[in-house]
């Protein structure tokens, strides 16, 4: 479990230091505030616990700048300054990476804390914004053996999505997941041959013939039965709301409390109100749920961080002051006689 | 009368061309209607206000949840407010005082907190299409121009001209 993020210098953020809830983490905020880049932070954190590799290296790949430049994903200044990206853990691990906005590899970074980072695995998925699982097949051996442009969150979720079937049935708990998900996309996901499909009622139907939203559904249900979301694992979901219809977050943010409550710290960035007030009508008094609200400082322009966990002391918040200005556009045309027909 | 309160709400309509309660205690009115509670001319249109208000309860903070959840049902829009607006069009009509076009404006008694108004924007598109569309067909005439839902503060805010204060208990 992750207990402290800190960046200095890092992209969007010229000093944040940020202690997430043990359970579901959501960040709101307007484009251009770094929710994804926190998002990946962490994720990248995470992911190398496991595969050992160097956690600058993991960085470059899961955000991309420009040419593989390590620098480049310092904040924007004139002269020279030094980033840092720093990730705690529960048991006090701490993985730390520095480097000047003039590092163009990753060798040129000091990583702090990786062998003792790495003593202890991470479970740990990032389901990116746009979903992957129809285009699965041959994705992978197309990342491993070409360069091609794609962040690695996006090879990172499929391979995720292929882990085998542990051994031994499901536990109960899981089984209810499933078949909670299994109602809302009227089917299960099954594969052939390295390729994702929908059986229900109407038959066998490729995951390129079936709707994006429920193709999240159905990655999100083989994270469950693979055993990649269990107790300690960190789940980063970028913008669940993403193709996804509006009714159906209601099923997203119920998995993804029962997930919380079953030991799975959560991470998710969203733009969107039906998950927030999702959350707010959900959320049972023991849960735990923070909101992490970022916006841009009137006065110099840099990104700040509120969090709270209280859904009505959510300030500033990006998307209920989109729906106040929605409202105020709305009850101004109506007085002005603008009329609706 | 200019002064027009209903439940804790107070409004001063003295700088209105007229304003009159409809539905004055004693007063009868036709069999089977509703009619809102205030009609407020201007020199433009005239206004008709229908006051909603938990605000004015004992312990005001359950009674506006209460209310919160029941802006998601369409029991307040069917059952009240649309009926409200449509007979109170229909007196006035047959009162020859349909002589200006009609808003239906609705006061509701909540604080107006940030995410209020995603929920009363979404309560206005589903009362706005109700108040066109009630039969099988569409209502030919738009007897009301537009409706808006309005928290006392954005009733402040856009009506400054009518002040309304809350009424202490």
């Amino acid at each position: 479990m992750i207990t402290r993020i800190e960046l200095e210098n890092f992209t969007a953020f010229p000093k944040l230091r940020l202690n997430p809830s043990s359970g579901i983490n959501v960040f709101i905020g307007a484009n251009g505030t770094g929710k994804t880049h926190l998002l990946k932070v962490a994720y990248a954190a995470c992911a190398v616990a496991k595969t050992k590799e160097s956690y600058a290296d993991k960085l470059l790949r899961v955000f991309l700048p420009h040419q593989r430049q390590l620098g480049r994903l310092a904040h924007r200044q004139v002269g020279s300054i030094w980033a840092s990206a720093g990730v705690v853990r529960r048991d006090g691990a701490e993985l730390r990476v520095r480097f000047s906005n003039h590092a163009e590899t990753a060798a040129s970074a000091s990583v702090q804390g990786a062998r003792r980072w790495s003593a202890v695995p991470i479970e740990c998925a990032y389901i990116p914004v746009k979903e992957m699982l129809a285009n699965a097949p041959g994705f992978r051996s197309l990342y491993a053996e070409r360069e091609i442009h794609f962040e690695e969150v996006y090879a990172d979720i499929v391979d995720r999505a292929y882990r085998p079937l542990p051994k031994g049935p499901p536990s109960d708990e899981r089984r209810r997941f499933m078949e909670r998900i299994r109602k809302a996309i009227e089917g299960r996901v099954t594969m052939k041959k390295e390729e994702f499909f929908l059986r229900s009622k109407q038959g066998n139907l490729e995951l390129t013939l079936v709707a994006e939203g429920v193709r999240k559904l159905a990655l999100l249900s083989l994270l469950l039965q693979n055993g990649t979301l269990l107790s300690g694992s960190v789940l980063f979901w970028d913008e669940p709301e993403a193709n996804l219809n509006p009714n159906l977050m209601r099923v997203v943010v119920e998995v993804l409390l029962e997930l919380q409550r079953m030991g799975v710290q959560v991470f998710i960035a969203t733009h969107d109100y039906v998950t927030l007030k999702e959350f707010d009508l959900q959320t049972a008094p023991d849960d735990h749920v923070a909101y992490h609200a970022l916006w841009r400082g009137e006065e110099d322009g840099t990104v700040r961080l509120s969090t709270t966990e209280d859904y009505v002391a959510i300030q500033p918040n990006a998307i209920a002051d989109t729906f106040m200005d929605l409202y105020d556009r709305d009850v101004r045309r109506a007085l002005s006689g603008g009329g609706t027909g | 009368m200019s002064v027009l309160a209903e439940g804790g709400l107070e409004f001063d309509f003295s700088r209105a061309v007229h304003a009159e309660r409809l539905d004055l205690q004693g007063v009868p009115i036709p069999e089977g209607m509703k009619l809102v509670d205030f009609v407020v001319t201007d020199s433009s249109e005239v206004l008709l206000v229908e006051v909603k208000d938990p605000g004015q309860a004992r312990d005001p903070e359950p009674a506006r949840e209460a209310f919160r959840g029941r802006l998601g049902t369409n029991e307040l829009i069917n059952g009240e407010l649309v009926p409200k607006a449509r007979d109170s069009y229909t007196f006035l009509h047959l009162m020859a005082r349909d002589d200006r076009p009609m808003l239906f404006v609705v006061v509701v008694g909540l604080d107006g907190r940030a995410s209020d108004h995603a929920l009363l924007g979404q309560f206005k598109s589903r009362l706005l299409h109700r108040l066109r569309h009630e039969a099988s067909e569409r209502w030919e005439r738009l007897y009301v121009r537009d409706c808006v839902v309005l928290t006392p503060r954005d009733w402040r805010r856009l009506f400054p001209h009518y002040p309304l204060r809350r009424r202490r208990r």
